[in-house]
């Protein structure tokens, strides 16, 4: 077995585990778990969190060579849909960049580069019970945190309803968490509630809370109190290629529990979020310079 | 995507070699570069009575091979498939031998089918472009005719005329005898010049079902095309593998015999040379083979109890048989007051033959027994069509098509062929993602309520749609699968490259770090302290700027301890780094030595990453590149000073890749200009396309060395069907879209 081979091997063995690429069975708690107030507060996060909810539907173009693209069965387009969280008024969407694609990175980045490149295109996302979408576009990404911005090209007028990511909490061990997901496409997307615990809290390579297995929640949504307020949200989190050096017994340590779906607290994600809006300003700057669109000196209206 | 044929089994090849699975007496398979060839393994060289031939016969092999071998080519093709929901362009190679003074070249239409480009490599190794003739894949033969005025050209002073090519001459396959030494030449797996000994195995060899039925099976050139119908094939052993399809079998006298067609592990199998003169001969007249039809099958009556005459198997359903009131059961005694008796497989092909070498519309008078009773009847024969229909690719919809012939229909089980069958879709294209979704299979009726019933009704209708300065955001499409009629929406869309989303910007130091844990730490001496050991310091960074050197030990940032306990924290500097803000000042505590010393750097931005560069797209020369980023340099120790674009994708068989530029190259120079960035680049491309250029020289370097590239593009219209030098008519005559963008 080569070591690139072994990577790889782990790298797969992770993000099946993580439910990416196998579908995770909706193992979501039974009545047996049940407290006299879970119905008042499996409502209340439907309420205030499911119009938050959106579809985000896009092409991902898989292009490249070497290994990734032939595990990929080379070039490839397909059609995909995530769950993502509207986290302000005017169509900002957060949701995990390796559900849009961006496990091929990580992976790649366990292996010791990918040699493929992966764009999603055609994004669109879906609010409420639209079919047909809005136009959207990545605007930035966090491949080390899971975490990508999207945002709607023409959000309307009215202001749409979101999670503020502000309205934060800590949690501690054995705190119990709610989430709210979505089912498929062919159950019309019906909302889930999901409740779990944190079962343990981790500080390298960031600060992260561990659920427990039954809570169901899915990557790129965020976990709440049972008071509403907001713990952070699930990301795939694996070793990179810096600390897979070690090889399969580094990566793999601790057993199962060498990476997968974990809570990145809602502090960072909101630090990441204004780093995402800066990179955005920047890349779109960058952007019209390359278009040779100058801006207007200060006080000139811009030409017609 | 690339294939070669020469070392690959194609999509023929697998259904050949799935009915070779039935015909456990005979495994064979099909033998050229293009199409299949082997088995997999290459076979023992056939031995001769008395192992080694006599003085006489070995003077008699040079000879035979001096007359022929001269004129022996090696086929370079460029070819375009339709598969996947678009345009795929491969590269095949095969044989071929000279056969007239005019450089009329005969190869295999395997070896041509669907080619765009061909390219004649002579036996004096030069090479020169060719343009096909004419393919008649029911043959599985095809006349390439070189481009004169370059072989002139190659070399100066041999002229055009007469005399300035070597010329095989066909012999006489019906005087070969089982036992008979033969040659086989060509370029097996793309070598070139190769020359096999063997016998003829076999004089009348027909592949049959196998498995005790007998009956002759029905080979394919492709899923869709039929061929070998009139071939009683020459089995021989003399070894050929892929890339030797459409080069000459030689007898001692050094005449070309067959023409060497499947074949591998020892079992080859040519075509006569005196099919292959007739169908020469037609194509270089009239670039086609006309041929009639009648529309039955025939089994031959061993086994069957009938002393004469043969079965009518089946019936085709319209066609002059049983317009002529022929029926599946019918014994056919006499065709044209001539007797006909087929007691054995092998005399079929012959029978379908001389039905088909009849004038298209001909009366032919055919005695048959019924219920015992003698009948005769009038079948005026119809022209065979080919099988295969012309093909498209939609870019903009995502998807393929093809005109629905007969023999698709009988395929598809399709009753209705007025219709445009759908033979792929682009996976994520605008057929894939339609709701519902367009799939291989399905028969397009009617798009935005106007039939389609041809091929040319939905390309007329692409191009115009593609040609609105307002085009509608959908099109509705009517098609039907298995009998039950759809309606879907279908909105168009370029086949575009995106850049991908920026990756968000972190803190970086611009070193690179071990991981040095407690025990090598002891090992290293006092203090004794585990850290991070920086391996390179990257020129040009704020780092190198700030005094850090390799062996430096950085043990602490911002006063917190970096303290690694096993390789899983190989990345905590960086990720601690990270954590912090672009352009904040970082305070590194670093073991010099023994020396405890306090680094300030500036933090930086992370870097760009390969996947994250701005790429460039050239449809002319088929390629991807990318700007350099600072780990292309990292990775190649290339210094500042080093300037260019990376290639990213090339295809194989676009004009970058025929002039053998490679992805990971970095060009450097565009015929003679710098190249810098991608706007330089681009705007060089841009540059050369209005130029348009007979060639492009690009400087590339690749590794530590410098190389250039000489590439031919090809300029002008619909580059993405037409044939840089091959002719552009498509087949049956249908037209082709000039360009399916």
């Amino acid at each position: 077995m080569t070591t690139t081979w072994r990577r790889f091997c782990t790298a797969a063995a992770l993000v099946i585990g993580a439910g990416l690429v196998a579908p995770t069975a909706g193992a979501y708690p039974g009545p047996a778990g049940a407290r006299p107030d879970d119905g008042a507060e499996y409502q209340r996060i439907n309420e205030q969190v499911g119009p938050a909810l959106v579809t985000v539907k896009f092409v991902l173009k898989v292009e490249g060579g070497g290994q990734m693209s032939d595990f990929m069965g080379g070039n490839n387009d397909s059609e995909n849909e995530v769950t993502g969280v509207m986290i302000d008024a005017k169509g900002l969407v957060l949701c995990s960049n390796s559900q849009i694609g961006g496990y091929y990175g990580m992976m790649g980045s366990m292996m010791g580069g990918g040699g493929v490149t992966v764009t999603p295109t055609d994004v669109k996302v879906l609010i409420g019970d639209d079919t047909e979408g809005l136009k959207a576009k990545v605007l930035a990404r966090d491949t080390e945190l899971d975490l990508a911005w999207i945002q709607i090209d023409k959000p309307g007028d009215k202001d749409l309803a979101f999670v503020d990511l502000t309205r934060s909490s800590t949690a501690t061990l054995g705190q119990r968490l709610l989430s709210l997901g979505h089912m498929g496409k062919f159950f019309d997307r019906a909302p889930v509630v999901s409740e779990g615990k944190v079962c343990g809290i981790a500080h390298k390579p960031r600060h992260l809370y561990v659920p427990s297995s039954d809570l169901s929640a899915d990557l790129g949504l965020p976990v709440f109190t049972a008071d509403g307020l907001v713990v952070g949200l699930v990301v795939l989190q694996i070793p990179d290629a810096e600390s897979s050096e070690g090889g399969m017994g580094a990566m793999m340590g601790g057993g199962f529990r060498g990476g997968g779906a974990l809570i990145l607290p809602a502090e960072e994600v909101v630090k990441a979020t204004k780093r995402a809006r800066e990179t955005a300003k920047a890349a779109e700057g960058e952007k019209k310079s390359d278009d040779g669109a100058k801006p207007a000196p200060a006080g000139e209206k811009p030409k017609p | 995507m690339q294939a070669t044929r020469t070392l690959g089994f194609g999509r023929s090849c697998r259904a050949f070699c799935t009915r070779l699975v039935q015909i456990a007496a005979l495994a064979a398979a099909l033998a050229g570069a293009r199409g299949c060839a082997s088995l997999g393994h290459v076979s023992a060289p056939p031995e001769t009575a008395g192992a080694q031939p006599t003085e006489d016969v070995r003077i008699m092999i040079g000879e035979a091979r001096d007359r022929v071998f001269p004129a022996l080519v090696h086929v370079d093709v460029v070819a375009v498939e339709n598969f996947g929901g678009k345009k795929q362009k491969q590269r095949f190679t095969g044989s071929g031998t000279i056969i007239s003074p005019e450089g009329y070249v005969l190869t295999n239409a395997h070896v041509t089918n669907k080619g765009v480009n061909y390219w004649c490599t002579l036996a004096d190794k030069r090479r020169v472009p060719a343009k096909l003739v004419g393919e008649d894949p029911l043959t599985d033969l095809a006349v390439l005719r070189l481009d004169m005025a370059a072989v002139a050209a190659a070399t100066p002073g041999a002229g055009s005329g007469p005399g300035a090519l070597p010329v095989a001459k066909f012999g006489d396959s019906a005087r070969l005898q089982v036992g008979d030494y033969v040659l086989a030449m060509g370029s097996p797996f793309a070598l070139s010049r190769t020359v096999t000994l063997g016998v003829v195995s076999n004089t009348e060899r027909v592949f049959t079902s196998g498995l005790g039925e007998g009956e002759m099976s029905e080979m394919m050139l492709d899923s869709d095309q039929r061929t070998g119908l009139f071939t009683t094939w020459i089995q021989h052993d003399a070894l050929i593998n892929p890339g030797n399809s459409g080069g000459p079998l030689v007898n001692l006298g050094g005449e070309v015999v067959g023409v060497n067609t499947r074949g591998g592990s020892g079992l080859a199998f040519a075509t006569p040379s005196n099919l292959a003169r007739q169908v020469a001969a037609t194509l270089i007249k009239d670039g086609e083979i006309k041929r009639s039809w009648i529309g039955v099958s025939f089994r031959h009556i061993e086994d069957t109890g009938l002393p004469d005459g043969v079965l009518v198997n089946s019936v085709d359903i319209d066609g002059p048989a049983q317009a002529a009131g022929l029926r599946a059961g019918d014994v056919v005694r006499s065709i044209n007051g001539q007797p006909v008796t087929v007691r054995f497989v092998e005399q079929i092909p012959p029978l379908l033959k001389s039905l088909a070498d009849m004038p298209i519309g001909s009366s032919v008078e055919v005695g048959y027994r019924r219920d015992g009773q003698d009948q005769t009847t009038t079948v005026v024969t119809k022209e065979l069509l080919r099988d295969r229909g012309d093909e498209t690719a939609l870019r903009e919809w995502g998807l393929t098509a093809q005109q629905i012939t007969p023999q698709i229909a009988r395929q598809w089980q399709i009753l209705d062929p007025d219709g445009v069958l759908v033979n792929s879709t682009r996976s994520g294209g605008p057929a894939e993602t339609a709701e519902p979704a367009l799939s291989a299979g399905d028969v397009i009726r009617s798009v935005d309520g106007q039939r389609m019933k041809t091929m040319a009704d939905l390309i007329a209708f692409y191009k115009k749609m593609s040609e609105m300065k307002d085009k509608p955001e959908y099109v509705l499409i009517e098609y039907d699968r298995h009998g039950k009629n759809y309606l879907t929406l279908l909105k168009p869309k370029p086949d575009e490259r995106e850049n991908p989303p920026p990756e968000i910007a972190k803190a970086w130091i611009g070193v690179a770090t071990q991981a040095v844990l407690q025990n090598l730490a002891e090992k290293m001496g006092p203090p004794n302290e585990p850290g991070f050991r920086i391996t390179r310091v990257y020129a040009g960074t704020r780092a190198a700027d700030s005094g850090l050197k390799v062996g430096d030990l950085v043990i602490a940032l911002d006063g917190d301890r970096l303290k690694p306990r096993g390789m899983q924290d190989a990345g905590l500097f960086a990720r601690a780094v990270r954590k912090l803000s672009i352009d904040d000042q970082a305070s590194l505590g670093v073991l010099r030595g023994t020396e405890k010393v306090t680094i300030s750097v500036p933090l930086e931005r992370t870097r760009l990453t390969p996947e994250e560069a701005k790429r460039e797209r050239n449809t002319d020369f088929e390629m991807v590149i990318r700007e350099i980023t600072f780990f292309d340099r990292d990775e190649h120790q290339w210094k500042q000073d080093v300037a260019g674009v990376v290639i990213d994708q090339v295809e194989s068989a676009g004009w970058a890749g025929l002039g053998g530029l490679h992805a990971g190259d970095l060009i450097q120079r565009i015929d003679g200009k710098p190249i810098g960035d991608p706007t330089a680049y681009k705007e060089t491309m841009e540059a050369i396309k209005t130029a348009k250029p007979e060639r492009v020289v690009f400087v590339v370097l690749r590794g530590i060395k410098t190389y250039f590239k000489f590439v031919e593009p090809e300029w002008g219209p619909g580059a993405d069907d037409k044939a840089k030098n091959g002719n552009d008519k498509g087949a049956g005559g249908a037209p082709k879209p000039g360009d399916s963008k």
